[in-house]
Formats: structure tokens, C-alpha cells, sequence
């Protein structure tokens, strides 16, 4: 199969599962029933006579008397729009698309760090252990990727706040501070940022901006404040990671290629580094990507304990909130991540090793 | 023996789908059974050759309708009217067809159809469940059909001590055994209904030598013992020729002869079994063959050549076998060179064009002698067999245009003596 | 008959113990998860045994509300308002040990038929069943079960439900793969060839074999299940249990994420043993649950049969 033909297919798959998503939830709100759908619309301020006048107007906007079908082809209709609805949460209140755009910068600047701090130590780690099979460091890294898998997430985040962001128990190391992505002090009158949003300029990604002007005390004070919920995030993602390096570490180890570079008496370091590693990284980079966006969930948590203003601070607020709008949200721009992160490494897959495109 | 046939295929067709495009459908497939005429007479020994891929596996689940088919009619046993309608290639009725054909029956019907036969795998290894104890895997096809636990074992014990193995292997797993204990355990699967006709495929290909002789022995001795009917499928010939009453020889979803044993390898007249049986060594210092060394690969069962399958590796292809234009743009580069053949002056090709598979052009830089070419191509003929194809030619200045014969489909014909054979050599179709 | 009777599915399944208790890890893994299954019967059955009055209630003691350090009275401390952590954390295993069985018992269950019905019958049914386990694949767990526990309520049952939707999929995938890969072995051909029927080529000859990646997957999950259950507790989505009101167990439910999320203020202030002792027990369970599945991998690869 040509890889045109691969990707044209592949994206032929995307379309059902892109409706299926947008129908689960689709169906999840519709299960929770009429007051949730149109709890946030509500002035609560009016009298309850008025009120119901209100809600039966709101049931007609939102057609919620026609028959589900229907229904979905409404919401359908405003997703595609970009009409997704209000949110309202003790954090942010107004159209959910805004509060997307304002909370996910903050969530991929965490994610990215997380994602440089899970691969610079997986896959070390990885290659290390794959090199030296069953001696201590593989054993050890082994024991780490277990515990990594068997940790609460949010234990973790608990006691990485509890040691480096409480002034009381160890003023010493209390240099991760909690809360927000910046020290707002350093930013008063930077025209590059807006206080009353919370947004920076071009890019609303704190560490670039700061980086894009110049201004190194606020980039430094960014990396203070995304290194705890990064490290965390990093953590849960290392295991797989780890492991997934040595397997593909191992089986290059074993490849003609490597045994002929070893027989012609290259240095077994170079034989590592230059032939073995580069390509026992190219599917676990690929991989490593889907692996490490279905974990994205856990910024939920991690968001919430370290008062990190992302997309899961957002998800939390409006799970306590009750807020319909947000869990909404929140769940489908999760769900595109997932869903395009897949496309992209099955589609890298497809290129580095033809063998899928014909098992298809 | 009785001449009584017990199984007759009639156009069995089985075409694997390929996917290629977008759509999971698609027009391509692998001819793995392409049209193929059987017929097993009762108590028979059939030898199925051919090499890999050729197709004689599926053939061989085809007849017990372990593969869905793609076409054909498949009779077991037909009662003689039926017979009779059959081999006078008269039209059965839908109900006839219901109740006689394997492939049009009911699956109630067919189930209970498959008491009567079975078969035997190749790989002992995979053909055994690795969690089942060998009393439960040879008690199967007797649960199947709802024998009950005691008389089932009971049977188990007794064929385990049939196919020579002791009885205390019952409660052991596939794992224990070796390949040719598993073999057997197999073999007593496949015989637990006392059924009729057993497909052997290629049933000692993966076992050692010495063993593979036992369990040749063992089928042997049951088959007198049952007086089965066996179709034994095999790539290499010598296994067959022992056990085998008759030899059936395959090529690219083809059946190209078929004789009884003796017959075919006295005198094989297809040039394919011709090839097969020179390179079987004979111990026998005074008997001096010829080696055939067939040249070129088995081509694509997905898009086999023109008129004989055979044709592009055969020695004796001729006019009608079927060769095409694509098959003659290498030759002609090659003959119609002025440094081989320097009667063409200063003339070189130029371009070929390919119009169908029976025309084509040849552009030369100058002009050309139709007489010049046509003595070439006489000339050259012997060695380079495709020129055979070329029907006439014509010159016009530069242009050379040639036409080729058409292809005929050799069908498997009757030469006497039970001999069958698909080959013009045998049977010469008119020249047109 | 025969004289000397072998059982060699005893045998078979000595040997397999004897590989996973090689392994000290998976054995370590086992006793634990051993302990952790006998304080959760205990709970349920006679919770007396082990000093326990009311399982259903973490019994707060607002006379002493603020957390008091370990010590020999309360050997895991207190945390607000005046729970004994470790009473709290016996009973609360019971709850966590029990959602997470029934939770991934039903997932596999259900997950295993579909995956054989997909992998045996292919087509269409294959179609279906595999492009909704990609639906259900393209939203992370986490948030999944947050948005069905969000809209469909809070109580046990409906978190437990949130949870099996999420976690079937995986088996569905895992034995399709399976099936797939035995259903062109000769045995099966083999099965077929003897007339048996579908469902007993199905139940006899297929899942069978698809057992070992099963049980590994089952017991790794046994872990996972517990963590995502324990982090919803956490954030909020602490389950009702059923006869007893929120109102008579004080709101406090034991349950190891909701333990420890009670504690938290109290943690950042200095009390850490309030978060310390309820996710470790957590991590414990996990960590065990992963070892004994990866002992399980070894014990019941046939490469180490042979």
C-alpha cells in the first residue's frame, strides 16, 4: 500500500472515531438532564416565576423537547460553529472557547517541560538497562518503573508540594513556589502582558514570551513555578517510556548491523551511541508522544494541588462548580489531543517501518 | 479394487482477495485453486504434487470444505443417478444440488457430512491444542457428535494403540511428545469417526527423516487396515511413491497430469512433471537422466500467464501455449541486435510499443528486410522459445508490426490408460 | 484402564508456581495483596476482629479535631477532624480493594466476550466493536471517568460503571489480538475439521489460550483501577455508600484518596504523616498488584515451559 493511500485511510478512520467522541459526550450531558444544560444560562438573580419563563425558553434554544438525533445535530452544528457553550466556575466565567484559549498555553508549557524532563531521563535510563541487562542499574531502573506505574499521581504531587513549596518544613528548599505560572510581582507594567486576563504576548506560553522579550527574571520565575507540576506529570509517564527504550534498545543490540559494527572493532561506545541508540529512539519518540498524551489526564489532579492555572485547574473548578460547560470542554479539546497525537505517530509510524502499511 | 468414485470435484475455485486500495474491496485476488476437475475413486491413494505455493494446501481443504469456496461443485459418495447426471455434465436441480453437493448443503447437512472425513496437518505442533490433554484432542470429533465420555475414551485408547502409541500418552499434554508422536496423535484424531477419506497434508514434511518413514509405515498399514481413501499432499514426489495408487501433479492452481503411479513415472508426459521427476535421484547407476533445471520463478497466482500456466519456464512451448508481447520485448532486443545477427545491416531498434498482448510495434532507426527478420527469427526460434508466439510480421519501412498467436487454454484430457494430461504437446490444438 | 492416573493439570500448574515464586518481587507482591484481600473480608465480615466498630464511617472525633502526630495510641497519627488514620485506612481498604475487584472483574469479562466475538467472527462485528474501543481510547482515562461520574452522578454504582466503560476496551483489544493470532493456528482447523461447533471452538480452544495475557493484563489493572478510583475520591468524587447517609457517617467516607485529601491542607502546613500513611498503603497495594502481574508474565510464558 502506498503511503498515500495509508494516511487517506487512516484519516477515513478518524472521522467515526471523531464522531464517536463528539457523541459520548454528546450523550453524557444529555444524561445528566435538562438542568445541567442550561444551569449556566440561568440569571439567578430573577424571581422564580421569571425564571421558569426563562428555562422554557432556554429548552427551546437548545431544542432539548426534539428527539435526541436532533439534538445532537444541534450541538454538532454549534461545536462546529465554535459556539461550545458558557462556562462558569469560581475561576473564570464566560464562552468556553475563551476560557480554552486562556487556560491551555499554560497546559502545553507544562506538558512540553514534562515531556523533555520524562525523555531526559527515560531514556538514559532505558538504554542503560538495555546495555547492561540484569545488572544492578537494569534491576534498579526496573524497581522505579514500577514504582512509577503503581504511584498516585496525586500523592506524588502532595508530597513534592509538601517538600518544596512548604515554608515550614524546610525553608531551605522552598524554592518552587505554589500557584499561578509566574510571580505577578515581576510582571507589573510589562506591555507584553495583559494583568487583568493573566495572558502574555504573542504566544500566551509564559516561557517563551518571556524568553521572546528579553526578560530572563520572569523566565526563571516561570520554570520555578512549572518544574513541580512538570516533574509529576513527567514521572508518570517515565515507566513506559523506560521500558519501551530498552525493549527497542535491546532488539537493536541484536541487529545484523550493530553485530558487523561490533565485529569491525568499533568501540563498543560508539557502537551505542552512534549506531544502536539512533535508531532504537525513532519508534520510542514516536510512541513516546501517544503514551505521553494519554496520560495528559493527570494534569487534573496535578493542576489542582499545585494551583497551576491549566487546562485541569479549569476541568477541577468546574467539577466543583457543577459547571456542565467546562467538563464539556475540557473533555473534547482532551479527547483531539489524544485523537490527533494518535493520528500523528500511527500516520511517523507508517513512514519508519513500512510493514504496517501493508498489515493494514 | 472397486471403481467406484467417491469424490468428484467439478470446477473447484478458490481466490483469495488482496487488499489494495481504499476500499476493503478489491478485484484482486490469488488464484489459489483455479478451476480444477477432480475425481478420487474409492479406496484410493491420491498423491497431490507440487511445489510451494502452487496451491495443493488449499486444494486439499477445499475437499473437505474446511475453506469457504470460491465456485465449483464438490460431490461425496453421490447415489448412482446423481452420478450418472454428473459425469454426463447434465444440469443438477437446485434440490439435487441441496442434498449432494458438499458446497451447497445445509450446515446441519454438512456437519454431519464431516464424519466421513477428516485430515491431518503438517505442523504436529501447531495442529494440537497446547492445553489439552492428548485423550481430549484424539476425543474431539467423538464429542462432536455426542458420544458419551466412557465409550469416547475408550475408543481413544483403542486407536492410540492403532497408530502405535502406548495408552498411558492419554493423560499427557502435546508438549511431552515428540514430533512424531504427535503426529500419530493426530493421525488418531483424524480416524476417531472411522471416516472415509482422510486429506494427508503433507503430513511428514516436518519430521525427521527416520520418523518420517514410520509414519509413512503406520498410514500404510491403516489404510489397509480401513481401506481409506487418502489424498496425500506433498512437494516432494519420492514421499508419494510408495503409498500412492495414483499421482496428481499441480502447478499454479492447475492440475497438469494425472496417472496412476507407475504410468507417470515410467512415462511423464508434461513437461512440468518431466522437470520434477529428473530431479528425483534414482539409486541406479545404469539409469542415466537428464536433469531439468527449471529456469525462472513460479510467476504471480495472482496474475498467472497466458494460456498454459506453464509456458515462460517450459522447454517445448510452441505456437498455441500462449505467449504475449510483454514476453517478447526482451527476445527481440536480443535477436534482432546487428552485433548477434549482423544480416540487420545498420538497423537498431528504436522503440517498442506494446499495443495488446497479440500486437505490437517495433520501430527501427532504419529501414529493415521483412525477409532478413523472418529468417531470424527462424533461426533463433530453438532458443529462445518465446519467438515461437510470433504468428506473422510485417515490415513497412521502419516499422515492424507483429502479431501473435492466440492463446489456447490446455484442458486436462484423457490420453488412455487413466493417463490425464493439459499440455498441447499431447494434444495439439489447431493451428490457426 | 489406565494404571497409574497422572493429573497433569495439577502438574502443570505446580509448575507454574514454582516460576512465580523464583521471582522474590512477585512473591512479595502476592503476600501483600494477600493481607490486603484478608483486612478487606475482615471488614466486611466481622470487622470486630481487628478493633473496628463502624466500617461504613471514618468516624470523626470533634472534641480533638486538629491531627495529632503518631504516636503510641494512634500509631498513624490522626488527621482532621480527629480520625485515627490507621483504623481509617483498615476500613478503607475494604472499599478501595472491593470497587477496584468488581470494577475490573466486570471490565475483563465483558471486554473478553467482545474481543472474541470481534476476533472469531471478524467483518463487520469486528468493525464495530474495534472502531468503539478507538472511541473509547481517544479521551484519557482520567478525564473520561470524570465527565460520566460528572453528569451521571455520584454514587457507587455510577463511578463503578464510569469505571468499567472505561477499562473494557483494553481486554476487547488485547484478546482480539489474541484470537486473531490462534484462529489461524491448525488446531483450530483442526477443531473445525472434527465438526465442532463455534461456541465450543470459542470457549474450549481459544480462550483458553488466550488466558496468560489476560490474567497479566487483570492483575496490572488491578492496579490501575485502584489508583484512577482513589484519584477520583480525591477530586471530589467521593462515592455514597449505600444504607448509610452522608449524614450519619459525617461526610467522611473511607476510602484511601478521599484520606488523603482531607489531609492536604494539613500537609502543607507540616502534618505530613495526614497524606504519608493513606497513599502509601495505595502505592503498596499497586506496587504489589504490578508484581505479582509481572511474576504472573514469566510464570506463564511457555518459553520458560519448554
Amino acid at each position: 500500500m502506498k503511503l498515500s493511500t495509508y494516511v487517506i485511510r487512516r484519516i477515513l478512520i478518524l472521522i467515526p472515531t471523531l464522531i464517536g467522541l463528539t457523541i459520548i459526550v454528546f450523550l453524557l450531558t444529555r444524561a445528566g438532564g435538562t438542568n445541567m444544560i442550561i444551569g449556566p444560562y440561568l440569571n439567578p438573580r430573577l424571581s422564580a416565576q421569571q425564571q421558569l419563563i426563562e428555562k422554557q425558553q432556554l429548552i427551546k434554544q437548545f431544542h432539548l423537547n426534539d428527539p435526541v438525533w436532533v439534538q445532537y445535530f444541534y450541538y454538532m452544528w454549534a461545536l462546529v460553529q465554535g459556539n461550545w457553550g458558557l462556562t462558569k466556575t469560581a475561576i473564570y466565567t464566560g464562552p468556553v472557547t475563551t476560557a480554552i484559549a486562556l487556560f491551555m498555553p499554560n497546559t502545553i508549557q507544562l506538558a512540553i517541560v514534562a515531556y523533555v524532563i520524562a525523555m531526559f531521563i527515560a531514556i538514559p535510563s532505558g538504554t542503560a538497562s538495555a546495555v547492561r541487562k540484569n545488572s544492578f542499574v537494569d534491576q534498579f531502573t526496573r524497581f522505579i518503573a514500577f514504582v512509577g506505574i503503581s504511584l498516585p499521581v496525586f500523592w506524588l504531587a502532595q508530597i513534592l508540594a509538601e517538600a518544596f513549596a512548604t515554608p515550614t518544613i524546610s525553608p531551605s528548599l522552598n524554592i518552587f513556589p505554589l500557584g499561578g505560572t509566574v510571580d505577578a510581582n515581576l510582571l507589573v507594567g510589562q506591555s507584553w502582558y495583559n494583568q487583568y486576563l493573566g495572558i502574555s504576548y504573542p504566544t500566551h506560553i509564559m516561557m517563551i514570551d518571556a524568553l521572546i522579550h528579553g526578560d530572563i527574571p520572569v523566565f526563571i520565575s516561570a520554570v520555578r513555578h512549572v518544574i513541580l507540576p512538570a516533574a509529576t506529570l513527567a514521572f508518570t509517564s517515565i515507566a513506559g517510556i523506560m521500558r519501551y527504550m530498552r525493549s527497542s534498545m535491546m532488539e537493536t543490540l541484536n541487529q545484523d548491523y550493530v553485530r558487523t559494527a561490533r565485529a569491525k572493532g568499533v568501540p563498543e561506545k560508539i557502537v551505542i551511541k552512534k549506531h544502536a541508540r539512533k535508531n532504537a529512539l525513532i519508534p520510542v519518540v514516536t510512541v513516546s508522544g501517544l503514551l505521553f498524551a494519554g496520560l495528559l489526564g493527570g494534569v487534573v489532579v496535578i493542576e489542582e494541588i499545585f494551583n497551576y492555572p491549566g487546562m485541569g485547574y479549569w476541568t477541577y473548578w468546574a467539577m466543583m462548580g457543577l459547571d456542565s460547560g467546562g467538563i464539556m470542554g475540557s473533555t473534547i479539546v482532551f479527547g483531539l489531543i489524544l485523537v490527533s497525537a494518535n493520528f500523528v505517530v500511527d500516520i511517523l509510524y507508517a513512514v519508519i517501518d513500512p510493514r504496517i502499511r501493508l498489515g493494514e | 479394487m472397486v471403481e467406484e468414485e467417491l469424490i468428484i470435484g467439478r470446477n473447484l475455485k478458490k481466490f483469495f482477495p488482496i487488499k489494495t486500495g481504499l476500499t476493503s474491496r478489491s478485484n484482486i485476488y490469488v488464484k489459489a485453486v483455479n478451476d480444477v476437475d477432480i475425481v478420487i475413486k474409492k479406496g484410493e491413494v491420491v498423491g497431490l504434487v507440487g511445489e510451494t505455493g502452487c496451491g495443493k494446501s488449499t486444494l486439499g481443504r477445499l475437499l473437505i470444505r474446511l475453506i469457504e469456496p470460491s465456485g465449483g461443485e464438490l460431490y461425496f459418495s453421490p447415489p448412482p443417478e446423481v452420478l450418472n447426471k454428473i459425469k454426463s455434465n447434465q444440469k443438477l436441480s437446485d434440490e439435487e444440488l441441496k442434498n449432494y453437493s458438499i458446497f451447497h448443503m445445509h450446515k446441519n447437512k454438512l456437519r454431519e457430512m464431516r464424519k466421513k472425513f477428516n485430515i491431518v496437518f503438517q505442523d504436529p505442533y501447531s495442529s494440537l491444542d497446547p492445553r489439552m490433554l492428548i485423550k481430549d484432542i484424539v476425543a474431539e470429533p467423538l464429542f462432536s457428535f455426542g458420544w458419551k465420555k466412557k465409550d469416547a475414551y475408550a475408543r481413544v485408547q483403542e486407536l492410540l494403540e492403532k497408530v502405535g502409541l502406548p495408552a498411558e500418552f492419554m493423560y499427557r499434554f502435546p508438549h511431552e511428545l515428540s514430533g512424531g508422536q504427535r503426529q500419530r496423535v493426530a493421525i488418531a484424531r483424524a480416524l476417531s469417526l472411522s471416516p472415509e477419506f482422510i486429506v494427508l497434508d503433507e503430513p511428514t514434511s516436518a519430521l525427521d527423516v527416520s520418523v518420517q518413514a514410520q509414519v509413512l509405515n503406520l498410514l500404510e498399514d491403516l489404510r489397509k487396515e480401513f481401506n481409506l481413501t487418502m489424498l496425500f499432499i506433498t512437494h516432494h514426489i519420492l514421499v508419494v511413491r510408495h503409498i500412492s495408487d495414483r499421482i496428481m501433479v499441480m502447478y499454479l492452481g492447475k492440475i497438469v497430469e494425472s496417472a496412476m503411479k507407475d504410468e507417470i513415472f515410467k512415462d511423464p508426459k508434461h513437461p512440468y512433471t518431466q522437470a520434477l521427476l529428473s530431479s528425483v535421484p534414482i539409486p541406479d547407476p545404469r539409469v542415466k537422466i537428464e536433469r531439468i533445471i527449471l529456469e525462472g520463478d513460479v510467476p504471480s497466482p495472482i496474475n498467472p500467464p497466458n494460456g498454459c500456466f506453464f509456458h515462460p519456464r517450459c522447454r517445448h512451448a510452441f505456437e498455441p501455449c500462449g505467449f504475449t508481447t510483454d514476453e517478447l520485448i526482451e527476445p527481440l532486443r536480443f535477436v534482432l541486435d546487428n552485433k548477434r545477427n549482423p544480416e540487420m545491416g545498420n538497423a537498431e531498434i528504436q522503440e517498442m510499443n506494446v499495443i495488446d498482448d497479440l500486437n505490437m510495434e517495433v520501430t527501427f532507426n532504419n529501414p529493415v528486410q521483412q525477409g532478413v527478420v523472418e529468417s531470424i527469427i527462424q533461426k533463433e526460434k530453438e532458443q529462445t522459445r518465446a519467438l515461437y508466439g510470433i504468428k506473422e510480421i510485417s515490415v513497412n519501412g521502419n516499422l515492424l508490426k507483429i502479431k501473435m498467436h492466440e492463446p489456447v487454454d490446455p484442458k486436462l484430457k484423457d490420453i488412455g490408460n487413466e493417463h490425464l494430461v493439459a499440455c498441447h504437446l499431447v494434444n495439439p490444438p489447431e493451428i490457426k | 484402564m489406565v494404571e497409574k492416573k497422572r493429573n497433569p493439570k495439577l502438574e502443570s500448574f505446580i509448575i507454574t508456581m514454582k516460576i512465580f515464586l523464583r521471582d522474590p518481587g512477585a512473591v512479595f507482591g502476592l503476600v501483600v495483596v494477600m493481607i490486603y484481600i484478608l483486612i478487606a473480608l475482615i471488614d466486611e465480615f466481622d470487622p470486630g476482629l481487628i478493633g473496628l466498630t463502624d466500617v461504613n464511617s471514618l468516624m470523626p472525633n470533634y472534641y480533638n479535631p486538629s491531627p495529632l502526630p503518631p504516636s503510641s495510641q494512634h500509631i498513624f497519627g490522626t488527621t482532621f477532624p480527629g480520625i485515627d488514620l490507621f483504623q481509617g485506612i483498615l476500613k478503607a481498604i475494604r472499599l478501595d480493594i472491593g470497587i477496584t475487584f468488581f470494577v475490573v472483574g466486570i471490565g475483563a469479562i465483558s471486554g473478553i466476550l467482545l474481543g472474541l466475538v470481534s476476533g472469531y467472527f471478524g467483518k463487520w462485528i469486528d468493525e464495530i466493536i474495534m472502531r468503539t474501543t478507538d472511541i473509547f481510547f481517544s479521551i484519557p482515562f482520567l478525564v473520561l471517568a470524570i465527565a460520566i461520574a460528572f453528569f451521571m452522578g455520584r454514587t457507587i454504582l455510577i463511578i463503578s460503571f464510569a469505571l468499567i466503560i472505561i477499562w473494557w476496551p483494553t481486554y476487547a483489544r488485547v484478546v482480539r489480538g489474541q484470537v486473531l493470532y490462534i484462529k489461524e493456528l491448525a488446531y483450530i482447523e483442526a477443531a473445525r475439521a472434527s465438526a465442532t461447533k463455534n461456541h465450543k471452538i470459542i470457549f474450549k480452544h481459544i480462550l483458553p489460550n488466550t488466558l496468560a495475557p489476560i490474567f497479566v493484563q487483570f492483575s496490572m489493572d488491578l492496579a490501575s483501577v485502584a489508583l484512577i478510583f482513589a484519584t477520583l475520591s480525591f477530586l471530589g468524587f467521593v462515592p455514597t455508600l449505600g444504607g448509610s447517609s452522608s449524614a450519619s457517617s459525617g461526610g467522611y467516607i473511607p476510602e484511601l484518596g478521599y484520606l488523603s485529601s482531607i489531609g492536604y491542607s494539613y500537609a502543607v502546613v507540616g502534618d505530613w504523616w495526614t497524606i504519608v500513611f493513606p497513599g502509601f498503603a495505595l502505592l503498596l497495594f499497586a506496587l504489589s498488584m504490578n508484581l505479582v502481574g509481572d511474576g504472573l508474565r514469566d510464570a506463564l510464558d511457555p518459553r520458560f515451559r519448554r
